[in-house]
């Protein structure tokens, strides 16, 4: 017999629909592979979902998953990192790429996913989901400081990868 | 700032997953299920265990009414009959007076600081961490413990992380300080209940630190030799390998080490291959690090609750899993116990004891107080089929286990 009532399930069902997109967005961009991603985003709407009389709120919802998927994936990160085939470029996406810059994406790319996890996945909230660094530090359950700790030293490591063509993030067009 | 938003857009383009929200809610129901089952199991423990424990309590505090000799506190079961089947040593509280082993509770009467375990029993010695207080040294069966061995190496030693014990067998090693002569090193059978060796050893000075002992592999000693080149000159340290075979001695590292470990070299490695209780961690059984297991630390992946090892490396590095027996050559997949996956559970468990050559104990969360809500609990896992079973709960909220061969929090 489900546990849920079904207003819940039908409420979850909506939520999937409307944010599945954006919340595979942050997954792929965390853990780095398309797979992976999936993976990790269905585990997430999982949790989403026995949690749900807490959340309510699609906000609320929409909040936690994202916890869930960033937490988890540098939780993966770590503990999988022995299984992960290094992937040099993006899948192929729906829009076409534009050649004169998919260069120094993939570069970005690859020198990306050589950061330790914690590092890439402050990276990518801060300036991929153009994230405060209060509202990262709430996502990885950790301080400010050491958002900023992170963020300096993943930036030095991109920098040394990618040397001149490294184009650093303009932070302060970034909430603070 | 451009590149990184260039990147987000990208993976914007890509064609988004459609996840199937029946299943979604089919996996969320199960989950739901598996925790209340999962309540109901734990609750019915929970009278279980109280009813045993208005039964069995009826004794004050044992810290209050300690003698400072050890007495044993209760001995209706005989001692191990099995001495090639280990025993679960382990102490609750920093400055507990008293060590459970498989199902005796001997009372130390004393304060101690390091447990260590062999097929017949236990050691434990006395004297703070740092090498104060009364420092002397213990065994117990099971029954009323026997002292065997006093020492004075002076405020770096003591025998606080200066006993070793093989993951089998019935030897003790420790060093002794004779004063104004190099360290000694004893080795006591605790099946014969007889010291079999005790051999000067030259290089280990007192000064400027003496030696200090890292694993007993076979018949081989691992010890790290602080010297100085020079009385005035920086400190070294080399790895060292006592045969105790042949009584002879071997450098095994490089000389002139800031930080030296004799368990970092190729010897170690080889001795580790020719253990039947030994682990290999990496891709395969070829490749990977051999490693004693003791001290190997497993995290908890996926949702069949996995047990994955980190090996950490002297020089900071870690290699995770798999793992493979050394024995066999098949791969470990240890498993939590069916119900055991919690929320705020612990994530990760320390392997501290080989009980024979199939099964090994892990500790909870490394013992201390933050390890979630299982901290502290023993898990026995069977490396053969990968199954674990709850051996004994975690002390009281607050409370450190004390296991053999891992470190104290903190």
């Amino acid at each position: 017999m489900p546990v849920r009532h079904q207003s819940d399930v039908s409420a979850f069902s909506e939520f999937v629909a409307a944010r599945s997109a954006s919340l595979f967005r942050t997954a792929y961009l965390v853990i780095g592979d398309h797979q992976l991603a999936q993976d990790l985003l269905q585990d997430s709407l999982v949790r989403t979902y026995v949690a749900w009389p807490r959340l309510r709120d699609p906000a609320n919802a929409e909040a936690y998953t994202r916890r869930t998927i960033v937490r988890t994936a540098v939780s993966w990160r770590r503990r999988r990192s022995f299984h992960e085939l290094a992937a040099a470029e993006l899948p192929e996406g729906r829009a076409p790429d534009e050649t004169t810059r998919v260069g120094a994406r993939d570069e970005l790319w690859s020198a990306l996913r050589l950061l330790p996890p914690r590092q890439r996945a402050t990276v990518v909230l801060r300036f991929c989901e153009d994230l405060s660094e209060a509202q990262t530090a709430t996502l990885m359950d950790c301080s400010v400081g050491s958002v900023k700790k992170q963020t300096f030293l993943a930036l030095g490591k991109l920098r040394d990868h990618l040397g001149a063509d490294f184009v650093p993030p303009d932070q302060t067009t970034v909430t603070s | 700032m451009t590149s990184f938003l260039d990147l987000a857009r990208q993976v914007e383009s890509l064609a988004p997953p459609t996840p199937d929200v029946a299943t979604l809610v089919a996996r969320g129901e199960r989950e739901l299920h598996r925790r209340r089952v999962a309540a109901v199991v734990t609750a019915a423990a929970v009278v279980v265990v109280m009813i045993a424990g208005g039964v069995l309590v009826g004794g004050g505090d044992p810290d209050s009414r300690g003698p400072i000799e050890p007495t044993h506190r209760h001995d209706r079961t005989p001692a191990p009959t099995l001495p090639k089947v280990r025993q679960i040593a382990y102490a609750d509280g920093l400055r507990g007076r008293s060590i459970h082993f498989g199902t005796h509770e001997v009372r130390t009467g004393i304060a101690f600081t390091q447990i260590d375990v062999t097929d017949d029993g236990f050691l434990f010695s006395t004297g703070d961490v740092h090498g104060q207080g009364n420092k002397s040294l213990w065994f117990s069966d099971g029954g009323s413990p026997v002292k065997l061995s006093d020492s004075d190496c002076g405020a770096a030693h003591g025998f606080a992380n200066g006993v070793v014990t093989g993951t089998s067998g019935s030897r003790a090693v420790w060093l002794e300080c004779p004063k104004g002569a190099p360290q000694s090193l004893v080795v006591f059978n605790t099946s014969s209940m007889r010291e079999v060796v005790r051999q000067p050893l030259e290089p280990c000075e007192p000064q400027p630190g003496g030696c200090s002992l890292e694993a007993l592999i076979g018949d081989d000693v691992y010890l790290v030799d602080a010297y100085t080149r020079h009385p005035d000159g920086p400190i070294r340290t080399r790895g060292l390998v006592l045969d105790l075979t042949t009584s002879s001695l071997t450098q095994v590292s490089t000389t002139d080490q800031r930080y030296a470990e004799a368990t970092d070299t190729q010897a170690y490695i080889a001795d580790v291959r020719s253990l039947a209780r030994g682990l290999v961690v990496g891709e395969s059984p070829q490749t990977g690090q051999p490693t004693d297991g003791i001290g190997l630390r497993f995290s908890v992946v996926g949702a069949t609750a996995r047990l994955v090892p980190d090996l950490g490396m002297p020089n900071g590095d870690e290699i995770r899993g798999p793992a493979w027996s050394i024995a066999t050559g098949r791969q470990v997949q240890l498993r939590l116990p069916p119900g055991y996956d919690f929320p705020g559970r612990a994530d990760t468990f320390s392997l501290f004891e080989w009980l024979d050559d199939d099964t090994v104990a892990l500790l909870a969360g490394g013992g201390g107080w933050d390890g979630g809500r299982s901290a502290g609990d023993i898990l026995t896992c069977r490396l053969s089929d990968g199954r674990c079973r709850l051996a004994v709960r975690g002390p009281a909220e607050r409370t450190v286990r004390v296991v053999p061969n891992l470190d104290l929090p903190g």
